[in-house]
């Protein structure tokens, strides 16, 4: 029996993760969700947050995503996010700016749109955060 | 003498002509390789939204969605133009503009217009077209950034109710010689779906929400794709357009060698009659 699933990424800019992997958690809208090989057919808002999959012996790997939704069929994990980005790829002072930059916003109290703009901006920036500091922590 | 000089200018003006449009045919076709590369990596995902969707849409199950649900009363139209960020491509611009203005009589409703592209800022100064915003910095190769900016921006102006219909006009990409001017309606969504009996499906949290995030990625990547399309449209124009100005010039190099040739033996035909009369009243004195 194949004991793993086949994970793929993917965004309108072409697939940016894709892999064999064990296990694989997924940040759903209702929390995190732990997807293990022959998983029940689920389909899954995706949240700004980190995916996190195991693979191999001792591989890991932290995939920063934005918000999309989440296929599970057959053994097959399909994302398809507005952004994804590896943690190997994250550029953590950048993150860190824009999250201090959103926080600033939403300090000076932006009206209506603006402070749900900056609140996203913000959860993107910390998923960012999260992914490389878990990825860095290996 | 003086004809032939002319000429000579002539010649190495057309020569510099057909440098400045041999190059811009070559940055026309770099720039065209890239757009294309990024359609073909949206096609992976194209294809899997709409699994999706078709999984969603599966049975008669209806939602109460905003970007879905048709208003009952369609009053205010906001149509969205598409052109280049300059001339020099045939009439790329002006064919797509005119098919706007046609749609405009036609439309009775309150229309108005969002301009995306930095050509022809004098034409709609003059135009009467109705028009509420402009986006001039689209690069020649789209990003997604950039499509997200419209795309939120265009969600806003529906959601507010200052449109209850959004079309995007642009022109379709057929081949590199061909492009036809075509509207594609943005919203409500209409996403087609097959009508397959739904499968046993976990929804988590449920239908509702998951299909709010796949309209979001949806309309998100229908502008995008409109962007890439328009844009790659504009590059192949151009370089056709590059293409038949290259060889025009060609041509007319040809054309003024030829009469720079016939001016030169005309002036040495001229000047050995002069010498050949010259010498035989010499003899005849001798």
């Amino acid at each position: 029996m194949e004991d793993r699933i086949h994970l793929q990424i993917v965004t309108a800019g072409g697939t940016k993760y894709e892999n064999y992997v064990h296990t694989v958690t997924l940040p759903l809208s209702g929390g995190e969700c732990g997807i293990l090989a022959d998983h029940a057919p689920l389909m899954g808002a995706v949240t700004d947050g980190v995916v996190r999959c195991a693979f191999g012996e001792d591989g890991h790997a932290y995939i920063a995503v934005g918000i999309g939704v989440a296929n599970v069929v057959h053994n097959e994990v399909t994302l398809l996010v507005r952004a994804a980005e590896p943690a190997e790829e994250i550029d953590l002072p950048r993150a860190e700016a824009s999250g201090q930059r959103a926080r600033e916003r939403l300090a000076q109290k932006a009206a209506g749109l603006d402070a749900a703009r900056a609140e996203a901006s913000l959860r993107r920036a910390l998923a960012r955060q999260k992914a490389a500091h878990l990825a860095s922590e290996q | 003498m003086a004809n032939m000089r002319a000429i000579r200018t002539r010649i190495k003006s057309v020569q510099s002509t057909q440098q400045i449009t041999k190059a811009m045919k070559m940055v026309a076709v770099a720039k065209l390789r890239r757009t294309q590369s990024g359609m073909a990596a949206m096609r992976l995902f194209a294809e899997k939204s709409q699994e999706i969707l078709d999984t969603l849409l599966a049975g008669d199950a209806q939602y109460d969605n905003p970007f879905l649900t048709p208003r009952a009363e369609v009053r205010r139209v906001c149509y969205v133009l598409f052109v280049g960020n300059r001339g020099l491509c045939g009439v790329y611009n002006s064919a797509v503009l005119r098919y706007l203005e046609e749609r405009l009589q036609q439309d009775g409703r309150t229309c108005s217009v969002v301009i995306c592209g930095r050509w022809g800022s004098e034409v709609f100064a003059h135009s009467t077209l109705p028009i509420v915003h402009t986006f001039p910095d689209m690069s020649d190769t789209p990003t997604m950034e950039q499509a997200l900016e419209l795309s939120e921006y265009l969600k806003r102006m529906y959601l507010s109710g200052e449109a209850d219909e959004i079309h995007l006009v642009y022109q379709h990409y057929r081949s590199v010689l061909q492009q036809t001017p075509t509207a594609l309606q943005l919203l409500p969504a209409a996403p087609e779906a097959k009508n397959e009996a739904a499968n046993d499906y976990l929804f988590e949290p449920d239908q509702a929400a998951i299909l709010e995030n796949v309209m979001q990625l949806y309309l998100n990547n229908t502008v995008y794709a409109v962007m890439l399309e328009a844009k790659t449209g504009e590059h192949a124009a151009r370089m056709t357009a590059m293409n038949t100005a290259t060889d025009a010039t060609a041509e007319l190099i040809d054309e003024l060698r030829l009469k720079l040739n016939r001016a030169r033996q005309n002036a040495i035909t001229t000047e050995i009659s002069e010498i050949v009369g010259g010498a035989s009243a010499l003899k005849k004195r001798e």
